[in-house]
């Protein structure tokens, strides 16, 4: 029992350095906003914007750039606003339609 | 938004299902997303659910509809992003950063069970706080409205 979950928690390991490996990198992984708006409130966001740091319509870019990389491998997302995708081409105004491999598990994404 | 959520502007509103995907666009905003763009919040999109929020069967697949096809947990894309809920996709969305609020209904563990499965936050107001009124509904005893940041 004990070698079998040692054997399973290596494999795990190996398993999620692989996947660490096969990352996107360079531009394409990039936001095009360059922020960084990880575990933001609402009261943060309405202090950036009220300190002319912030505008709303970074703010959709960023979120929108956010649900073009990682929405094809989770689906939660049915439809982005049509209003806020003319600059995103019209693949954007339906998410579900662009459909990546997602039978693979990975760990990068919460 | 949750799909179950009218939106008076040019988003569908279907609740998941593929046989209101031509359905006219609800007359007016409900009363929760009125309320929200009063206040100056942008609706970025409508998100995933179980399937008429989970009318379709007691045993349904969480998160699944015919329109999006199944949510995966972020943390672990072959797991459920929740045991026996509706609201996967707004709780997803959330624990992924693809936006920093979302709202979901609730009427049985809907909201916080994927809130609970995603490790963000899940509120769920009293029963009659929000209006329901604009949301698809599964019972008129008991569905909610919440959010989940």
């Amino acid at each position: 029992m004990a070698a079998t979950t040692k054997r399973n928690t290596l494999i795990a390991i190996i398993g999620a350095f692989v996947l660490l490996a096969c990352a996107p990198q360079g531009e394409e992984s990039v936001p095009r906003t360059s922020l960084t708006l990880d575990e933001v409130t609402v009261g943060e966001l309405q202090e950036m914007m009220q300190a002319g740091d912030l505008s709303s319509v970074q703010l959709v870019d960023y979120y929108i750039d956010r649900i073009a990389q990682l929405d094809p491998q989770l689906n939660s997302i049915l439809e982005i606003n049509p209003t806020f995708t003319r600059s995103h081409g019209p693949s954007m105004r339906n998410v579900s339609a662009a459909r990546f491999d997602r039978r693979s598990t990975a760990y990068r994404y919460c | 938004m949750k799909d179950n959520i009218d939106t008076a502007d040019n988003m569908h509103t279907t609740a998941g299902s593929l046989a209101l995907l031509d359905a006219p666009t609800p007359a007016e905003d409900a009363f929760l997303v009125r309320r929200l763009r009063a206040a100056g919040a942008i609706i970025l999109g409508k998100t995933n659910l179980s399937e008429w929020a989970n009318f379709r069967s007691t045993s349904s697949s969480s998160g699944w509809s015919g329109r999006g096809g199944q949510t995966h947990d972020p943390c672990l894309l072959d797991r459920s992003p929740c045991g026996s809920s509706s609201s996967s996709g707004s709780g997803v969305a959330v624990a992924a950063n693809l936006t920093v609020l979302a709202v979901g209904t609730e009427t049985d563990g809907s909201v916080v069970c994927p809130a609970a499965f995603n490790g963000i936050v899940g509120i769920k107001p009293s029963l009659g706080l929000v209006s329901r009124s604009g949301i698809i509904p599964i019972a008129f005893s008991g569905q909610n409205s919440a959010t989940q940041l």
